[in-house]
């Protein structure tokens, strides 16, 4: 009988998923101790992986930034920096015995990456000051809870109000942040714990697909 | 490409499909009678029912009906369809009625029968010509009729206008404008100074006391799960951190799962190392290294597990040569005394619980953002967590708890803060404020 290409791939991966899940659960479970060896080598192949797929990713990116620019498509002199900046960084850390620890490499890091980097996620402020500012209102249907609840912590978090407000104040905040609030996020926290449970044995059993 | 129609929707679908793209009908109960087509035809034929030829035997697996006889197939039931006009109830046989619920639903499932001929040697194959019924709808029919009763109605006195309110406008450029003013101008011009202090919220004190027993050189395993987007919130907090453990003659062995977070890492370490050594009263160790970077661990949450159970091994595929040696023969690491994750989100903290600490049985600390302080809480009431320090209140409340003050310049930092945190809640404060007096001049009950 020869099984189509598809049946045995579906059930090879399923089989490979279930063996690895069966061995690393008897590993951390401590019942069958010699299965430990087993499961450093399958963390090893892991390890194998990630740093293959990272290497993979970055030869991908830069085969399609190069067709970019080569092609001439649109906004191509991005993938133009992008390269140069990718090249750039590379030939710096090949280039001084140092590597990553080279002094080129750190200056890149500290005075354009890290810049760079914290300058985008800054920006996040203001979408959220916009966010705020047009939903938290009294008008809106939900949005009286949600401005009530801001303007509890903000208050709360706003250092100069220690010397304003009593210290019962922070303890009512603290009972709300523990007790409602607490139960809320374990709630959330329980459900879907349960559902990525509920999830992953349903796709090792073959119940549902990707 | 081979497609098939759903026989409730008629949407196409891959061969294959377990359930409808649109309305998540399950496909396989009717995969064989909607049948797979090669072209993406628009519209699947019907379900016919078959007719047998009239000179034909009977059912053999047909049950007796209540006279005794076998059931036939559905002559009556073709009979009633071919003749609706005729079709009352007491032209209904019992027979048919039983014949119906025999074979209803699986007439179409059927492969054509093939019944041995008892008076020849040559088994005959039954001929099922589809026959059109009068009853027979087409599948764009179907469509419709199963359309209007699961679809919302349409209103056919809809009103001819509507009355479209317009969002309000932002004016978000002079928002931003005063966000950025109310903010910038008093630290620029140091109207104020810095007034008040961060409440100190449950986890700080616990997680200063742990650090502050743990015996000198041992080790503390620090996941270091933030980089260079969140480092102006996680520097402040990772700074008295780092300089605690180092003042305390803790080594920590700093892993990160982030690409650049052993560059942050080590960024970081130079910049406590520095304010230590300007610390006359501080007395660094000098016979080892101040703390060991294993440096980026690809793999994901996974690999967490392994660190755990064997950091030796499992880090030693990173760290450098030199490191390497001290890693192997050091027995205390084979067990860190600590764990600290600093992370910028929550989940690398969940991670670590779930995967790492119930194989390490070692207490974690959390140093966290804000933003990740309300999913991290339940685990420290529940006590997975020994400690958790996150924001800007957890960084100034923990170093208020040491006794070594940092550098003079990461001082005035933190100081510099203290005012950009009042001056920042202001800020929103004010947002809230005329936001919601936008809301009330207008008297709509819109945002």
């Amino acid at each position: 009988m020869i099984l189509p290409p598809r049946f045995i791939a579906n059930y090879l991966t399923l089989l490979i998923a279930a063996s690895c899940f069966i061995l690393i659960a008897l590993d951390r479970s401590g019942v069958l101790p010699a299965v430990h060896t087993i499961v450093v080598i399958l963390y090893e192949w892991l390890l194998l992986l990630a740093s293959f797929a990272l290497l993979l990713g970055i030869v991908h990116l830069l085969i399609t930034h190069l067709h970019r620019i080569q092609q001439g498509q649109r906004d191509w002199t991005y993938s133009l920096v992008l390269v140069t900046a990718c090249s750039a960084v590379l030939v710096a850390g090949l280039i001084q015995p140092s590597g990553v620890t080279s002094p080129t490499v750190e200056w890149i890091f500290n005075a354009l990456i890290a810049p760079g980097q914290a300058t985008l996620y800054a920006l996040f402020f203001f979408f959220m000051a916009a966010a705020a500012y047009h939903y938290l209102r009294v008008t809106q249907p939900a949005g009286r809870w949600m401005l009530a609840g801001a303007l509890l912590v903000l208050v709360a978090q706003m250092p100069a109000s220690r010397t304003v407000l009593p210290a019962v104040y922070d303890e009512w905040v603290g009972w709300l942040l523990q007790v409602p609030v607490m139960a809320t996020v374990r709630g959330a926290i329980l459900g879907s714990t349960l559902s990525l449970l509920l999830l992953g044995l349903r796709f090792i059993l073959g119940r549902s697909r990707l | 490409m081979n497609v098939m129609h759903c026989p409730h929707c008629g949407t196409t679908n891959r061969v294959g499909s377990n359930f409808c793209n649109r309305c998540g009908v399950n496909l396989n109960s009717d995969e064989r009678t909607v049948g797979a087509t090669s072209s993406p035809s628009p519209i699947a034929p019907l379900p016919t029912s078959r007719t047998r030829q009239p000179d034909v035997g009977k059912w053999p697996d047909a049950e007796p009906n209540e006279a005794g006889e076998r059931a036939e197939f559905p002559v009556e039931e073709e009979q009633a369809a071919n003749a609706p006009a005729n079709n009352s109830p007491s032209s209904v046989s019992p027979t048919a009625t039983t014949t119906r619920r025999l074979v209803a639903g699986i007439e179409g499932l059927l492969d054509p029968l093939q019944i041995a001929n008892e008076g020849s040697d040559q088994p005959e194959t039954l001929a099922l010509p589809v026959t059109a019924e009068p009853f027979a709808m087409s599948m764009e029919q179907v469509r419709r009729i199963r359309g209007l009763l699961t679809n919302d109605p349409v209103l056919l006195d809809r009103p001819g206008t509507v009355n479209y309110q317009p969002p309000n406008r932002l004016h978000l450029p002079w928002l931003m404008i005063l966000l950025t003013l109310a903010v910038a101008l008093p630290i620029l011009l140091d109207l104020f100074g810095p007034i008040g202090a961060p409440v100190q919220w449950p986890g700080v004190a616990e997680a200063h006391t742990l650090i502050d027993t743990l015996p000198a050189d041992t080790t503390a395993l620090v996941i270091w799960a933030y980089d260079a987007a969140t480092a102006g919130e996680m520097d402040l907090l990772a700074l008295p951190l780092v300089s605690h453990l180092l003042a305390r003659g803790i080594q920590p062995m700093v892993v990160s799962q982030l690409p650049g977070g052993p560059a942050m890492a080590q960024r970081l370490f130079d910049r406590a190392t520095a304010g230590l050594l300007a610390d006359d009263g501080v007395q660094l160790p000098a016979d080892r290294a101040l703390a060991i970077q294993a440096g980026y661990l690809p793999g994901g949450a996974a690999l967490l597990s392994w660190v755990a159970q064997d950091p030796a091994t499992a880090l030693t595929r990173h760290v450098p040569a030199s490191a390497t040696d001290f890693l192997r023969t050091d027995v205390a690491l084979a067990r860190p005394a600590l764990t600290i994750v600093v992370a910028a989100q929550a989940e690398a903290v969940q991670q670590w619980l779930e995967q790492g600490q119930p194989l390490q049985y070692t207490p974690t600390l959390a140093f966290t953002s804000a933003g990740a302080d309300p999913i991290l809480r339940p685990y420290l009431a529940s006590g997975q967590l020994s400690g958790l320090v996150s924001g800007f209140d957890g960084a100034f409340a923990y170093q208020q708890l040491r006794t070594i003050k940092l550098a003079v310049a990461e001082e005035a930092l933190l100081n510099r803060h203290l005012a950009l945190q009042n001056w920042g809640h202001f800020a929103v404060l004010l947002l809230l404020l005329l936001g919601n007096l936008a809301a009330w001049g207008r008297g709509g009950t819109r945002g």
